[in-house]
């Protein structure tokens, strides 16, 4: 937000200054006041959004819209029947900043998501996607950001975070041998192949017990920094020691990445 | 991190060659809707004909360029702003990531915000000339396929690359995949001014071939995800 001129400024104060106001060394009040009376606060800022890794579940009963708002600037976007927290939440953030500022979202450790702008915004939600992703009270108008009140559904975020290796459905299979020769008419073709990666979950114990129970043979969307990085399907879990305690471990998944 | 990062300049780039116009070739400035002709293949190509459609159809003159010739945008700009639909895929194809039937706002200036899957920037490139007789890998397809080999006498190239996190988003479209490419060391800019020159056996210049596909990759770090190293094969005409 721009500096805007205080009320000491428009009523002729000789307080002209921060530093008229702080006389010795305690300068939080005075620095509060002058802030207050100069007008001349820090702009607003979004909270501090931290560059975290999570897996969403890709689900059926998704409803409603989301309308995003930036000064004049409208687009309502339906929610797909089937989709997940974080592609959900990817579009949002690419709709708003097409139409205004820089936008991210971020999600803590207990589900709660938080959109933020540096433009101001409004989101009107609708259907299973407001509840899904926990903005439940509203309205959501005028503001740099805005923090869900409950958990989004279906969000995983690991304590110590995760690890995608492979998975990236670029290339499709281990090498040349993935392009095949037609054997009919002798054209080349890429045949398809799955491809496979891992990703590691590093946690409390407790936690990645639990994790291990959630998994099952479900389709993921895996985020990382942001943003969805790649969607797979989870084909086995294995849990592995960090030394000889057995408090301690991390939690190994086989996926494999898949486009639905 | 922003919904849309922005990526380094390419040293080298992957051009496929793979747009058809069925894909999408519609975009409205206003009410008035422009379309691509077929034919237009590649992106530079894509922008000059609708630099030649806007101008045709615009007045004052509204035009298609690159906005940045290291970054591989596109811009759509004219003198009075204007709204832009998206009626189809063409403007993703260009990097505008705009979803069909999306309109933006009036504004006499657009420039497109993501990698275009059809101009991908490498930041690194080292090729090699595949030694068939020596990959295992060619000796079991030919073994499979029964008889002769499955590249007649096609030259295969291999291409070791990197490239940064946007870059393989683009790559993840799709219009490399068995697709005519071009591997070149030149500029969006410098394909649509035509001051490029293919390569030959002991010089520089764009290859032209087909992509056989990508081979695995990893990332540099995968816990930033920041860089991506892979290779990818194609197959051209023995030089």
């Amino acid at each position: 937000m721009a500096h805007t001129p205080g009320i000491g400024a428009l009523i002729g104060s000789e307080w002209a200054t921060l530093e008229s106001l702080t006389p010795g060394d305690d300068r939080s009040l005075a620095t509060m006041v002058a802030r207050w009376f100069f007008g001349a606060g820090p702009a607003q800022l979004a909270p501090y959004a931290p560059l975290n890794s999570l897996i969403a579940l890709v689900g059926d009963g998704w409803t409603g819209t989301v309308t995003v708002t930036v000064g004049s600037a409208t687009r309502t976007i339906t929610t797909p029947a089937t989709t997940s927290v974080a592609e959900v939440l990817d579009r949002i953030v690419r709709v708003g900043s097409r139409r205004g500022g820089e936008w991210a979202w971020s999600i803590d450790a207990a589900g709660i998501v938080t959109i933020s702008s540096t433009a101001p915004f409004e989101l009107i939600l609708t259907g299973t996607t407001l509840t899904r992703l926990g903005f439940l009270s509203g309205p959501y108008a005028d503001a740099y950001y805005y923090v869900g009140d409950a958990g989004a559904h279906e969000v995983y975020v690991p304590s110590l975070g995760l690890v995608l290796n492979g998975a990236e459905a670029i290339g499709r299979g281990g090498g040349v041998t993935q392009a095949e020769p037609s054997t009919t008419t002798g054209a080349t073709g890429t045949r398809i192949e799955e491809e496979s990666g891992t990703i590691r979950f590093w946690g409390t114990q407790e936690e990645l017990c639990a994790l291990v129970d959630t998994l099952d043979a479900d389709t993921w969307d895996v985020a990382c920094g942001g943003e969805v990085v790649s969607r797979v399907r989870t084909r086995g879990v294995a849990r592995e020691p960090w030394g000889l305690l057995p408090t301690k471990s991390t939690l190994s998944v086989a996926v494999v990445a898949v486009s639905e | 991190m922003s919904a849309y990062p922005t990526w380094l300049p390419g040293v080298n780039w992957i051009y496929p060659q793979s747009y058809r116009y069925p894909y999408g070739s519609h975009l409205t400035l206003d009410a008035t809707q422009s379309t691509l002709n077929a034919g237009k293949h590649s992106l530079a190509e894509m922008i000059t004909a609708l630099d030649d459609d806007l101008v045709f159809r615009h007045s004052p003159d509204w035009h298609c360029a690159v906005d940045s010739a290291a970054l591989g945008t596109v811009k759509l700009y004219g003198s009075v702003a204007k709204t832009l639909t998206a009626d189809d895929r063409l403007l993703a194809a260009m990097g505008f990531d705009l979803e069909c039937g999306e309109t933006l706002p009036a504004a006499t200036e657009f420039v497109s915000r993501v990698v275009s899957p059809l101009a991908i920037p490498l930041q690194d490139c080292v090729t090699e000339k595949v030694d068939r007789e020596k990959e295992r890998t060619f000796k079991l397809d030919s073994f499979r396929r029964g008889h002769g080999d499955p590249y007649g006498k096609a030259d295969i190239w291999r291409f070791r690359v990197m490239l940064d996190a946007p870059a393989v988003k683009a790559v993840k479209v799709g219009y490399c995949e068995g697709a005519q490419v071009y591997v070149s060391p030149y500029t969006l800019s410098q394909h649509i001014a035509g001051t490029v020159v293919a390569w030959t056996p002991g010089g520089t210049g764009y290859i032209a071939g087909q992509c056989l596909g990508f081979e695995a990759g990893a990332w540099v770090d995968p816990t930033t995800r920041q860089f991506y190293r892979t290779s990818f094969l194609v197959a051209t005409a023995v030089a």
